[in-house]
């Protein structure tokens, strides 16, 4: 989630989904919904318990400001690990990258509809990673495994790319659409509150 | 391999540019941190070795492409590579013989004629888009246009056009000539055909060591010619030559008996018991001899003739016998006749007694026939002047000007005798008692810069003690004025006493050299010694100034000095060194063909046209150029044997006559053997005809240009990297 390329004006995915999570926030408390925050990459790293005062929204906020992206996801293990903690039927909001076994996570993903919890995936792109733009010769070094480079010229490999892009997120909104959850896909450079006011018509024309 | 711009070929060092690219573009790349590294390491993992291959396969490419295109502005030549008949243009060499032994006939039609057929049927047969030059051998290499020519319409139409008749063929020359014309020419298939008749008189007198030059010259070209040897005509068994025509080179006068000789000689095996030899003057037949010609043999035929008029006259010999050859049945000279030589004596002790001015005896010898009161006519006419009357105008007519015991000239005068001589007069100086011998090597030697050829040192001899004497050495004269006391029955000049001599010497003191030996600094000719005293010392000495030439004589011209005046050889001795100065300064009029023909013209005629005519009966206009006093005309076309004719001014006809020598004469041909050796030794093929050359042809090897297909590869291999480059980026998920 710390890719931040040039077309994001200096918003990393990261940071973008720092403030969709505090937008959100703030939308359900002062609807007088309770609202927790779980943060995580291959494990539950902070835990918030909902809570419906207006006052929360401080410790959630805060809680979001001491995240930095690190570590490699692991959204599977973590989400069968976050089952037992919510007792109570709910809302939830998961923002990621979604980078990862496509069929862990799907699985992990039926444990919580199995539990009757309503789910909402808002999936944050770089759009370098949607159009692969790199031309010349490029060592990619990954953010999440330190180590982990490849020298490679993109250009030869871009259509591969794309094609492997394609087949992930047709996977991925395959699964989602197939146990009844809704996939936001959304892009850095796009503003995050315009994003979640088309989403939210949505909800609200769908329902 | 090979190629026809080799330079060119280093541009194949351009295939470093995309491996650079490509090493560079690797070495020099950016780093971003990645977190879609799930999407990107499959691709990565399925198509890396692919990928690696696929770049390969790009940079080979990339790299190929300039090589090709390097390769295809060297002009590659693939030497192994045989050409599909009529495909490929040829640029060939013909090497015809012209030369006069190509007039024999044979077989019916005379052996040019039947080379002329054989060049034109191989011109014909020529691919499309061939270059074709021909190369006249007789008489040296003669192309027939200035360059190569791609019309073989244009070629065939000149060859019927030429003729034969020319001077010896100079093989050696010739094949300089052609391989140098190849080289200069554009097409991989390279030919050189010789169509000679192959006499043995032009082919085995080439030394080994040519040859094999010729043979390493034609190995050692980028594109080796292949090289065909044609032999046109058959032998032919008789023929009867004039070799040359042989009389005095010295200047005749009207009325003068000329006596010529004839070498003639039979090449065959056939005697001719009473040849008729025919002697013609201006055309006109003047007397007929009969000589016998054993077979194998040489002979001669005598005759005089005295010409009536002055002028330029033409003589030829004719053999009158039925050969195959009849090109040299006949030998022509021009023969220059003049009316009378003018000589200015100059008398530095003039005197009103017989005998007793200085010049009286020299007066006598060279006018014999006026002081005798006989009624023929004296070659040379003297005026005689004191030295203070040597003018401008006096010396104007003269061709022969003597200082005979002259003390001094003021300075015009020294100037006036200095342009006279190297405008092209001639000047005999004798000293006596009256000279001032410093003057004469301050004015006059000038340390070899004036026109006096040796310094005068000290006076030997004595007067009063005649044991002190000395005489001329008798010895064989090389000299033309001179040659005729080789027979003593003309005078002996050693008879004669010298009883008083000035010695002279050079600039450096050593008078002992002869011509031969001397290397002028100063790039001007050294004095030869014509005639020596006894004692060492130099009595006539010559040294050209100029146009013209200076004759020095040590002693006096008078009976004073010496009792030679006396002598009967003091006559012959007189005429003749009067009569070479006057002729030796004249260009010759019979040359060797290729000589310039020159002709000395009075001053005045400078600028105007004037016609010669060139025994093929072309005109042409050339125009003399002032020299001096004189103008000259120059004529350089003379490669054709035969007579050449100049209308100067007033319509005086002056004759020049190209001469070749006569070894093509002798009718031998090289024998089948000796073609074959001579093809081994040049690695040539031979060939019959014209008909046998094309199929010779037809089975050769010859290099061939790929240029055509290497442009096109590189252009296939320009359009393969955006293929491949577009297709490569399409790999494997």
């Amino acid at each position: 989630m710390g890719y931040c390329g040039s077309r994001s004006r200096g918003v990393s995915k990261h940071d973008y989904a720092v403030r969709l999570a505090a937008c959100l926030a703030y939308l359900m408390l002062h609807q007088q919904d309770s609202v927790g925050l779980v943060r995580f990459d291959n494990r539950v790293r902070r835990y918030i318990p909902p809570r419906a005062k207006v006052t929360h929204l401080r410790v959630i906020i805060d809680g979001l400001q001491k995240s930095r992206p690190q570590h490699e996801t692991e959204l599977g293990h973590v989400f069968h690990e976050l089952v037992p903690k919510l007792h109570r039927r709910g809302l939830l909001i998961v923002i990621s990258d979604l980078f990862g076994d496509v069929d862990g996570l799907l699985k992990a993903l039926a444990h919580f509809r199995h539990a009757k919890h309503e789910m909402i995936l808002f999936q944050i792109w770089d759009p370098d990673e949607l159009d692969f733009p790199f031309r010349q010769w490029t060592r990619f070094e990954s953010l999440e495994r330190a180590g982990d480079r490849r020298l490679i010229d993109p250009a030869h490999l871009r259509h591969a790319y794309l094609e492997n892009l394609r087949q992930f997120r047709q996977q991925l909104t395959a699964g989602c659409h197939r146990h009844r959850i809704d996939l936001v896909p959304m892009t850095t450079d796009q503003p995050y509150a315009d994003a979640l006011a088309s989403y939210l018509a949505m909800r609200r024309w769908l329902k | 391999m090979t190629f026809l711009n080799g330079a060119l070929a280093f541009g194949a060092a351009a295939f470093a540019i995309p491996l650079i690219i490509h090493l560079l573009n690797r070495s020099r790349f950016r780093t971003i941190p990645w977190g879609a590294m799930h999407l990107l390491e499959a691709v990565v993992r399925v198509n890396n070795r692919r990928l690696r291959i696929e770049q390969l396969i790009l940079l080979a490419v990339r790299c190929a492409i300039p090589i090709l295109l390097a390769f295809c502005l060297a002009r590659l030549v693939l030497t192994g590579w045989q050409a599909l008949p009529g495909d490929a243009p040829t640029s060939a060499v013909i090497l015809l013989d012209n030369s006069y032994s190509m007039d024999a006939a044979g077989n019916g039609s005379p052996h040019f004629a039947q080379a002329i057929e054989h060049a034109c049927q191989i011109v014909g047969a020529l691919s499309r888009g061939s270059e074709v030059a021909v190369i006249q051998t007789g008489g040296g290499p003669t192309p027939l246009f200035d360059g190569p020519v791609f019309d073989p319409k244009a070629v065939t139409g000149q060859l019927r056009l030429l003729d034969g008749g020319y001077g010896a063929s100079q093989m050696p020359e010739s094949f300089d000539f052609g391989l140098g014309t190849l080289q200069e020419m554009a097409n991989t298939r390279r030919d050189l055909i010789v169509i000679s008749d192959f006499q043995q008189s032009d082919w085995l007198s080439i030394p080994d060591t040519t040859i094999e030059r010729i043979r390493q010259q034609i190995d050692a070209m980028p594109i080796p010619p292949a090289v065909t040897l044609l032999q046109a005509g058959r032998p032919i068994e008789e023929n009867v030559s004039v070799e040359s025509l042989a009389f005095s080179n010295t200047a005749l006068g009207v009325g003068q008996d000329l006596r010529v000789r004839a070498n003639l000689r039979n090449h065959g095996s056939k005697a001719y018991q009473s040849a008729r030899v025919l002697f013609r003057i201006d055309g006109t037949q003047h007397s007929v001899s009969q000589v016998t010609l054993e077979a194998n043999q040489a002979a001669q035929a005598l005759f005089t003739c005295r010409f009536e008029t002055p002028g330029s006259h033409v003589i030829e010999v004719e053999v009158a016998v039925d050969d195959p050859l009849e090109t040299d049945n006949r030998y022509s000279a021009a023969v220059p006749v003049l009316e009378r030589i003018d000589v200015l004596l100059v008398d530095g002790a003039p005197s009103s007694k017989p005998l007793e001015s200085e010049t009286d005896f020299l007066s006598v010898a060279l006018t014999p026939f006026t002081f005798g009161r006989v009624k023929l006519p004296d070659l040379i006419e003297t005026q005689t002047v004191s030295a203070g009357k040597l003018t401008e105008d006096s010396i104007s007519t003269a061709r022969v000007v003597v200082l005979a015991n002259v003390a001094k000239l003021n300075s015009d005068q020294v100037n006036l005798l200095a342009e006279y001589v190297r405008g092209g007069g001639s000047l005999l100086i004798f000293v006596g008692d009256k000279i001032n011998t410093d003057w004469y090597n301050q004015s006059l030697f000038r340390g070899t810069d004036g026109f006096l050829p040796m310094r005068i040192d000290a006076l030997d001899g004595s007067l009063e003690k005649p044991e002190h004497s000395t005489r001329i050495v008798a010895q064989h004269f090389e000299h033309p004025a001179l040659q005729v006391f080789n027979d003593r029955g003309n005078g002996n000049l050693a008879d004669a006493e010298i009883w008083k001599w000035y010695r002279l010497s050079r600039a450096d003191g050593d008078e002992s050299r002869t011509r031969a030996e001397e290397t002028p600094a100063s790039g001007r000719a050294d004095p030869l010694v014509m005639a020596r005293l006894e004692t060492g010392d130099p009595l006539i000495v010559e040294r050209p100034f100029g146009d013209g030439l200076v004759v020095q004589v040590a002693t006096a011209c008078d009976a004073d000095w010496s009792n030679l005046p006396m002598r009967p050889s003091y006559l012959p001795l007189m005429q003749q060194l009067m009569t070479t100065m006057a002729s030796q300064v004249t260009p010759p009029c019979n040359i060797k063909t290729g000589e310039p023909a020159i002709a000395v013209l009075p001053g005045d005629s400078a600028g105007a046209p004037l016609s010669l005519t060139t025994p093929a009966g072309t005109r042409h206009t050339v125009r003399p150029v002032a020299r001096g006093t004189h103008s000259l005309v120059q004529f350089g076309r003379t490669r054709r044997p035969g007579i050449y004719t100049l209308t100067g001014p007033g319509a005086k006809r002056l004759h020049f006559v190209a001469q070749t020598s006569r070894e093509e004469s002798d009718p031998r041909l090289l024998d089948r053997e000796q073609m074959q050796e001579l093809a081994a030794d040049l690695g040539a093929e031979l060939v019959g005809s014209s008909a046998e050359y094309v199929q010779l042809d037809k089975t050769r090897r010859h290099g061939r240009e790929v240029w055509r297909f290497l442009l096109f590869g590189a252009m296939g291999l320009m359009f393969a990297e955006l293929i491949l480059q577009q297709r490569f980026t399409r790999v494997r998920t």
